[in-house]
């Protein structure tokens, strides 16, 4: 009984998040900001600056390979922004059936506690994961109609994999965050604050090595900056390969801590493995924190 | 046929007893300043006893902030008193939340309906949030919606029904599992006089199907129409229990709770 009432849970608060176009849209409107301000200018002020130094450097042309570079690090700067904005709002339905008295109706069933929390948790990832996946085929859309596609297979599963991680990690700790929210203005406020900053932190708008070394220390322990590193090397790895072949290894390896597809955290170099385990433990942590506050929850109420 | 029979016969007439129930909160400093009080706590009820009998409608009778809704939510396992015990069909609340939740069916005024669900698709829902096997809930289905006028309405988007019917439709979802006991806060809150119509018509219909119903209101008229007992509260106490013939002996409802009320807080209202 309790497996069947998670599956409607789940699929009923899916339904609603999918439901509610606005929502999906305003899901999406941190990864469109980070598309509309790479359209308008910001690629090619990057472009024109990473042309400019290879100049500086004696190597002349490669505007092909700086623009698939580029490219392919915006739409890491998409994706990533997307699995976080998009659990973030698909959390909203927590709150909703908060203030609407229906979370008693549901704790009045007669399903396992855990079923409701469970379904939550459950609906979230879904919504990112099935939002994610579209998101991640128009990025790679892009990249092929443009003529700009350098991945590998591995690199296609890596995008894959990091998506599924990525989702999961952010939705049990957003799930978490949301969970003490009560008001529907509360949760409008952490929604608008996070969309705003979170392209910031993660470098989806300007590289994390522009920052200054405070702020860039602050991004280290930023879960999202690790769903940021591991897009950015599964995208860009195939392009950062054609610059150091075809125009300078030494600019290839410049690039690659410039824009923070390898971590300095406090002198240990953070590679691929290292940002998959991060998110795992992230995802461990608060899942067992979710279950905590859930306990802690039903014994306050009783 | 829809059930007219409760299967609760083995523990007698009483489907609710309240033992001594007892129920504090924690007071926010804006709560604290709401209240006007500078103590930490306050005791939404205190001790507080009452039965409730078999095919009969109980109403707890109480101003604002008297403890109705926390009594309520207390017999509905919503939330754990702190101390005493309540029995619904037997079971502990306390002790067997799972039971009393088979039992009970838990309701409010409140419109809890997502306006692009349909009638059908949210009587499913809930259908499953309660176990029922999916060839017993399309029968329990056909049988509601049949009484209660949904069935022409069962594929349209909740968006598009009147407010009657959506009342109808949330009192309806409420009981989709059959339960023998049904526990309703404020029924008729805050609704317009058609709409309060169709609750209180609803409520009579459970009562004819045998259903025991345990409400909560402020309003002297709905006890006088519908209730057979009454339970007067007044600062989470019980002031007065009964058959209404027993609690006002001759005089309105109202001029007793008055009564009773300027005795208990010694002012003239």
């Amino acid at each position: 009984m309790n497996g069947y009432a998670l599956w409607m849970l789940t699929r009923r608060n899916l339904k609603i998040f999918l439901k509610d176009k606005a929502n999906v849209f305003f899901s999406l409107l941190a990864p469109l900001i980070v598309l509309v301000l790479y359209v308008l200018f910001l690629g090619r002020i990057q472009e024109d600056g990473l042309l400019e130094t290879l100049k500086g450097m004696g190597v002349e042309g490669g505007a092909q390979e700086i623009a698939a570079f580029c490219d392919s690090w915006m739409l890491a700067g998409c994706m990533s922004c997307a699995c976080i904005t998009v659990p973030l709002c698909a959390c909203g339905i927590m709150i909703q059936d908060k203030a609407r008295g229906i979370s008693a109706d549901l704790l009045i069933s007669p399903v396992a506690k855990w079923v409701t929390p469970a379904a939550y948790f459950a609906s979230v990832v879904a919504a990112g994961l099935a939002i994610g996946a579209v998101v991640l085929a128009v990025c790679f859309v892009w990249l092929a109609a443009s003529g700009m596609w350098l991945l590998s297979a591995a690199d296609v599963f890596g995008c894959i994999g990091a998506l599924v991680l990525s989702v999961i990690t952010s939705s049990t700790l957003l799930v978490f965050v949301v969970g003490f929210f009560r008001s529907q203005g509360a949760f409008t406020t952490l929604n608008i604050i996070l969309g705003t900053v979170v392209g910031f932190l993660i470098g989806a708008y300007m590289p994390i090595g522009y920052f200054p070394d405070a702020v860039q220390a602050v991004t280290l322990f930023i879960p999202g900056s690790y769903t940021a590193g591991l897009f950015r090397n599964f995208m860009m790895r195939g392009a950062l390969a054609e610059i150091s072949a075809n125009l300078s290894p030494a600019f290839a390896q410049g690039l690659e801590s410039e824009f923070s597809l390898t971590f300095d955290f406090f002198g240990a170099e953070v590679g691929v493995d290292a940002m998959f385990i991060v998110l795992a433990c992230v995802a461990v942590l608060f899942a067992g924190l979710n279950v905590l506050a859930a306990f802690l929850r039903g014994r306050r109420k009783g | 046929m829809l059930s007219t029979e409760t299967p609760f016969s083995d523990f007698g007439e009483e489907v609710v007893r309240a033992e001594n129930l007892r129920k504090t909160f924690t007071l926010s400093r804006k709560q604290q300043r709401l209240e006007r009080t500078d103590l930490p706590r306050k005791v939404a009820v205190d001790g507080l006893s009452f039965t409730a009998q078999r095919g009969e409608i109980y109403g707890l009778l109480g101003p604002n902030g008297a403890g109705k809704t926390t009594t309520l939510r207390m017999l509905s396992t919503l939330i754990r008193p702190d101390s005493g015990d309540a029995f619904v069909c037997g079971h502990s609340v306390v002790r067997e939340p799972q039971k009393v939740r088979d039992a009970i069916g838990f309701m409010t005024s409140d419109l809890k309906l997502e306006n692009f669900f349909t009638p059908s698709y949210l009587f499913d829902f809930f259908g499953a949030m309660h176990g029922l096997e999916k060839s017993a809930l399309a029968a329990r289905k056909r049988e509601l919606f049949g009484r209660f006028g949904i069935d022409r309405f069962a594929e349209v988007k909740v968006r598009d029904l009147s407010t009657g019917m959506l009342q109808k439709v949330s009192l309806v979802v409420s009981i989709v599992h059959d339960p023998a006991v049904v526990i309703f806060d404020e029924p008729t809150n805050g609704l317009d006089v058609l709409t309060a119509k169709v609750v209180t018509d609803f409520l009579a219909e459970l009562k004819a199907m045998g259903k025991s119903i345990l409400l909560s209101t402020h309003i002297f008229s709905l006890v006088e129409k519908l209730c057979d007992r009454v339970g007067i509260i007044i600062d989470g106490k019980m002031a007065a229990d009964g058959t209404l013939a027993e609690v006002c002996a001759g005089d309105s409802l109202e001029d007793t709770f008055f009564a009773i009320y300027r005795g208990i807080k010694g002012v003239t209202v």
